[in-house]
């Protein structure tokens, strides 16, 4: 048999032995239930939890704001949100997320993807049913009115970062509309030794009125040169981007000259 | 005169398990002569699961790991993904992810407190420490909207800015469990039977500890001083000025004290950083095509030392990922200590060691 050590001891004594301990829970039970004192606890069915406004509960979808573009169904890790096209309520036909809670794991990382703050996570959080089917929601079963939802945020649009861009035309063969166009920039061809030129420099022009912010073009790009930000900031703003500006100028002129 | 020796299977449905392990011990009569734990009952392949998805869609996973400490298994993902791909995170996004780790820290060792004291018997002391882990677990659900499973910390920083209202919250609970942690010295220690059950027992001599492989308080309260916050430090680790815990009496109630101690002295990091808190972004820009690389990270747990490595092959999920978790280690060493105890001794000294099978089995 193993040979056992043991370590000094200390002795509390006659007090400790008894008194101490409950003379806490004793002064824990008078705070508790005497007069101004508050229980620990809630009667949970009839009383229920403070929640805030970002608690991660039920998912919601805001049907009007709904553009399609796909980017909570890319990211989800468990693949509970499916596309379908469905009813927004009047009669016409979009094509939005259907939604199976019950494979949901609340992380919240479809909400952060929307780019149009159609998704919301509510404070519901009884989800609990007696059949699974009955937590697969078609589009306009899990809908949100829009004033249940926080305000609509500004929508992100795609940003080129020109230093990374080698204008290869991935995010050009990406985009689902045709927002992107392939701008050769003047005066950037190199001079080949037999004298004729090589191909100008290309670089994405992007028409945002036609953009719906669904970011296929930032995960095409294989050189990170597109990154997405709200549009204060993005290449419509002129101080951020001025050649491009002169870019889209130029072009313009020669259209016209032609 | 010896008497005959036989196994005796502790667990899985056993009251001083705390998850789904098995003890075998051998005994002679009251006293063990060996012991075997046997895990694997929650094996989920998480190793494998993350081969299967993209880098930020293993956060949320790493929230399951481990569901008494979520912060710090998210955090030492995110961190070795940072440090194989060489992604800068801005000063307050560290602060902010060293407050809420250290409110994790507090959280999972009141868990580990209420545990511990149902093993001894101590049913009062297991309500009042899920009381105070109620007010870190709405701090907690004040940063990110959750109560378990966070999902907070993002891969370049975390994923929101704490709400205005954080700061004073947080003050008001550190100080009120301060006074709180004094009722618990009357409580617990001050106690005859506790100290019975505690004192002189579990003894791990510091050169087994080191042999072992155990960290964490464990280590600890045998008198070894590694804290990898103080030893190897990260994150905004190296800005704040705080004592590690180390005991020298090397048996139950020395981690016990590693533990208390490691809570007063947390409450005391919370404090300076929200003093010292830049201000800022808390959320730097991370690629979205992450190259080929390998890297990882290790981070001082509630449990021990944490360590995730990540092989990347250049697409957009890991070739492999492989974790070291500290229980893992520790439930190993469990014969060493357990020689030699009679099996009365059994939960106090298992209940010393603050298992958690979520990481282990993964």
């Amino acid at each position: 048999m193993a040979d056992v050590l043991t370590s000094k001891k200390k002795r509390v004594g006659l007090l400790g032995y008894a008194f101490k301990p409950m003379w806490i829970s004793l002064r824990t039970l008078m705070r508790t239930s005497f007069a101004g004192g508050k229980p620990n606890t809630l009667l949970y069915p009839e009383e229920k939890i403070d929640l805030p406004d970002d608690f991660r509960g039920e998912l919601g979808l805001v049907m009007d704001r709904c553009v399609g573009c796909e980017s909570c169904a890319r990211v989800c890790p468990n693949k509970c949100l499916d596309m379908m096209e469905d009813d927004i309520g009047d009669g016409t036909t979009k094509w939005m997320p259907a939604l199976d809670l019950a494979q949901c794991m609340f992380c919240g990382l479809c909400v952060e993807a929307c780019p149009s703050t159609a998704l919301h996570m509510t404070n519901r959080y009884e989800t609990a049913t007696q059949d699974r089917n009955e937590k697969i929601f078609r589009p306009h079963e899990w809908a949100l009115k829009p004033e249940d939802a926080p305000d609509q945020k500004p929508f992100p649009y795609p940003e080129l970062y020109e230093i990374n861009c080698t204008g290869c035309g991935a995010c050009d063969r990406a985009c689902p509309h045709e927002v992107i166009d392939m701008v050769s920039i003047p005066g950037t061809a190199k001079k080949r030794p037999n004298g004729t030129f090589g191909p100008e420099k290309k670089i994405p022009i992007f028409d945002y009125e036609l953009c719906v912010s669904c970011a296929l073009c930032v995960d095409a790009c294989p050189f990170d040169a597109l990154d997405m930000l709200p549009r204060s900031t993005t290449a419509s703003d002129p101080a951020v981007q001025p050649q491009l500006q002169n870019v889209k100028v130029e072009q313009t002129k020669q259209e016209v000259s032609a | 005169m010896a008497m005959a020796e036989m196994w005796i299977n502790m667990g899985p449905q056993h009251p001083f398990t705390h998850g789904l392990w098995t003890l075998k011990v051998k005994v002679d009569g009251e006293t063990i002569v060996d012991a075997e734990p046997i895990i694997g009952y929650l094996h989920r392949g998480f190793e494998k699961l993350c081969e299967n998805r993209n880098y930020p869609q293993i956060i949320p996973i790493c929230d399951r790991l481990c569901y008494v400490a979520s912060m710090s298994w998210d955090h030492v993902y995110v961190s070795a993904v940072e440090n194989t791909f060489d992604i800068k995170v801005p000063p307050r996004g560290e602060y902010i992810r060293v407050i809420a780790l250290e409110i994790q820290r507090i959280a999972s060792h009141l868990i580990w407190l209420a545990s511990f004291m149902t093993d001894i018997g101590n049913l009062t002391a297991f309500l009042y420490a899920m009381r105070e882990r109620e007010m870190f677990i709405d701090l907690l659900q004040a940063l990110c909207g959750a109560r378990m499973t966070y999902n907070y910390p993002r891969i370049g920083g975390v994923s929101q800015d704490m709400p205005k209202s954080f700061p004073q919250q947080c003050l008001k609970t550190v100080d009120f469990f301060e006074k709180r942690l004094k009722e618990y010295d009357y409580l617990i220690e001050e106690s005859e039977v506790f100290r019975i059950r505690s004192q002189g027992v579990g003894y791990l001599r510091p050169s087994d500890a080191i042999n072992l492989g155990i960290t964490g308080p464990a280590l600890r309260g045998s008198g070894v001083p590694v804290d990898l916050r103080k030893t190897d430090p990260y994150s905004a680790y190296p800005d704040f000025d705080f004592e590690m815990a180390v005991e020298k009496d090397c048996d139950v109630y020395a981690r016990y004290r590693v533990r208390m101690n490691e809570m007063h002295e947390s409450c005391n990091i919370i404090r300076q950083a929200l003093k010292k808190i830049p201000p800022g972004p808390v959320l730097g820009k991370a690629p979205r095509h992450f190259p080929r690389g390998e890297g990882y990270a290790r981070t001082e747990d509630p449990r021990g030392e944490a360590f995730f490595y990540i092989q990347a092959d250049g697409t957009d999920r890991p070739y492999r990922v492989k974790i070291r978790s500290p229980i893992f280690v520790t439930v190993s060493a469990a014969p060493a200590i357990l020689r030699g105890y009679k099996v009365a001794d059994v939960p106090s000294i298992m209940g010393s060691l603050d298992m958690c099978l979520g990481e282990s089995d993964r």
